[in-house]
């Protein structure tokens, strides 16, 4: 985004202990420490029901957890939070949209905007800069319900961006989040790529990312720091070369895994 | 199709839509089982009096006509602005006040008054215990159908439209008993009722109306922001800020408030609060701030066309308005539907 860069300082943005959630069939998830620093991307990993979105809806208060659990976001009790206070800091894009009115893709990604009062220019010109970050300036007039799948995702993960969208690139003061679930699911590999690394632009600004992601291959090549869920319990927490490896990979997902090195970014390749 | 030019098309929908207004109040003050010509208006609206010799269309202009077409447009902005909220707030654009419960719940509350009230016929009070019946039972059916959905974690939205279809049927069920036992005048009354009407126009029902329409256009003009990120979705509203749970009830009470309100003065008039959302929506999209004055400003064009036509079609009988706002907006939501279904 800008050549000049700022290295924040890596405070602690979401800090999580004893993250537990309950229902009345048991723990959805149990005892998860975890935590986000300003400036990384963070992948959650797993096999189906592992408990990846329940962790994930704990972290933005969308799910109620056990006394005990103990979140913290920007120094402050997440509970404790005015909603309007919290939303200009953190956006969510959950797995299922249901959006089924006609708006245009524009005025979709405009709504990311309704927690800021930024005024109408400039809330045009942060929707016009997502619209291209996620490659969707093509079809912003289009009618949002007559997109393809992977579109629509596009326009939808383009309005939490404008959500967090930071207007001066120095945020190490007010640095802000993205939870993200399973934002890679209806992609291209082309798109996949491209989202990642607009991810990437802003951790580097000093903002954060939390996703969950089924392409270890993705998490592999852009994920500061992994979280592998199996069964609601942590498994592995930590840097790609120490979760990514085949004992862990075994463990987590029932199958044998080869693991090569990429030839040119030098990651852990699974096969 | 591309949407390109909808900022233009709101434009103009607004002004058709105000055009659209004038012609149909002016039709409907013109033409009835009496028709008037078009100088006697502008000489009354002048300030001046008629001759004595048409001194009955002076009265026949300023008591019967004004307030009747006033309140035509009042009542149909009132169903239309209810109808496209109930549409967003359910997330489901076939969705409309009498699915909460509020149109069967009035019914009960009218049909009650009117069984009541024949041992008391001849009380100058009568047809306002009507509107105080139809109001009160509307309103009380919507909180039990809110109450019922609730519990500590909030209102189910899918739950509500289910219990309204419930408490709906039950409530008709103790009106159809109603019917059953009730003798025959009381019952030609309340089926008269349920068709809607708006023969008993006047002043006080004008003044009474435009205060509701008032106080909930301008707070539900306030919520517009709300509404527009519900439509994504309760959890992504929430994520962007908005207090759902409070939001919800505000809605669903101003709803109740508004539709008891017009089916109290009018009986139930089906068709505008489902149909004219929609058709706006087709044309300048879901954006509440600009979708919730042009719903207004559409039932009022709508419910007072179909006024006019109710008085003036088999004149001087009158059919009953309800049955001819349906009649009317039906085949035009049709052909839309038809020539643009993929919008």
């Amino acid at each position: 985004m800008t050549t000049e860069q700022t290295v924040c300082p890596r405070t602690p943005l979401l800090n999580g202990k004893n993250i537990s959630v309950k229902v009345e069939q048991g723990y959805l998830i149990e005892n998860i420490e975890f935590s986000l620093k300003a400036g990384e991307l963070v992948a959650i990993i797993g096999p189906n029901g592992a408990g990846k979105t329940t962790l994930l809806n704990a972290l933005c208060a969308e799910q109620a957890t056990t006394t005990g659990s103990d979140i913290i976001f920007n120094g402050k009790a997440l509970g404790n939070w005015l909603p309007k206070e919290k939303a200009t800091r953190m956006a969510v894009l959950s797995q299922n949209n249901t959006l089924n009115f006609p708006y245009t893709v524009r005025e979709v990604v405009t709504l990311g905007r309704i927690p800021h009062a930024t005024g109408k220019d400039l809330d045009a010109h942060i929707t016009a800069e997502a619209l291209k970050a996620l490659d969707i300036s093509h079809i912003s007039e289009k009618i949002f319900t007559r997109l393809s799948g992977g579109e629509k995702q596009r326009v939808q993960l383009a309005r939490v961006l404008a959500q967090v969208w930071q207007v001066e690139k120095n945020v190490c003061d007010k640095p802000a989040i993205l939870l993200l679930d399973e934002p890679c699911s209806a992609l291209d590999p082309g798109h996949q790529h491209q989202l990642m690394r607009t991810l990437k632009e802003f951790c580097f600004d000093g903002n954060a990312v939390v996703m969950v992601l089924h392409d270890i291959n993705l998490a592999s090549r852009y994920a500061d720091t992994l979280f592998a869920l199996r069964e609601g319990s942590l498994i592995a927490s930590g840097g790609v070369d120490e979760v990514l490896t085949p004992k862990n990979m075994h463990t987590l997902f029932d199958m044998k895994f080869t693991s090569l090195v990429h030839p040119k970014y030098g990651h852990p390749v699974l096969l | 199709m591309h949407a390109g030019s909808r900022h233009s098309k709101t434009r103009l929908t607004f002004f058709m839509l105000g055009l659209l207004l004038l012609l149909g109040g002016l039709s409907g003050i013109l033409f009835g089982a009496v028709n008037l010509p078009f100088s006697s208006i502008l000489f009354i609206l002048g300030g001046g009096d008629l001759p004595d010799s048409s001194a009955h269309l002076q009265l026949i202009l300023t008591e019967l006509r004004f307030p009747r077409v006033l309140l035509a447009m009042l009542v149909g902005a009132n169903l239309a602005i209810c109808g496209a909220v109930s549409q967003g707030l359910f997330r489901n654009p076939l969705a409309d006040p009498s699915l909460i419960g509020v149109t069967a719940g009035a019914s009960l509350g009218a049909s009650i008054a009117i069984v009541s009230g024949v041992s008391f016929s001849g009380s100058l009070l009568f047809a306002s215990t009507i509107s105080f019946g139809a109001f009160v039972g509307g309103l009380l059916t919507v909180l039990l159908v809110y109450r019922i959905s609730s519990n500590a974690n909030g209102t189910s939205v899918a739950t509500m439209l289910l219990t309204g279809i419930a408490v709906t049927a039950f409530t008709a069920a103790i009106t159809g008993l109603l019917d059953f036992y009730a003798d025959n005048e009381s019952l030609r009354r309340m089926s008269l009722w349920r068709m809607g009407g708006l023969e008993g126009a006047n002043y006080s029902h004008v003044v009474l109306a435009s205060i509701v329409l008032l106080v909930i256009l301008s707070c539900f003009q306030h919520q517009a922001q709300t509404l527009n990120t519900l439509l994504l979705g309760e959890s992504e509203a929430r994520h962007l800020g908005i207090n759902v749970e409070q939001s919800k009830t505000r809605l669903i009470l101003l709803i109740a408030a508004g539709t008891g309100c017009a089916v109290a003065l009018a009986g139930t008039i089906a068709f505008i609060g489902l149909v004219v959302p929609h058709i706006i929506r087709l044309v300048i999209g879901p954006n509440h701030r600009f979708l919730l004055p042009a719903s207004a400003m559409g039932g009022a064009v709508l419910l007072v066309l179909a006024d006019t036509f109710a008085r003036t079609a088999v004149a001087p009988t009158e059919l009953p308005v309800g049955l001819i706002s349906a009649l009317l907006g039906a085949p035009f939501f049709l052909s839309l539907l038809r020539h643009r279904y993929d919008y």
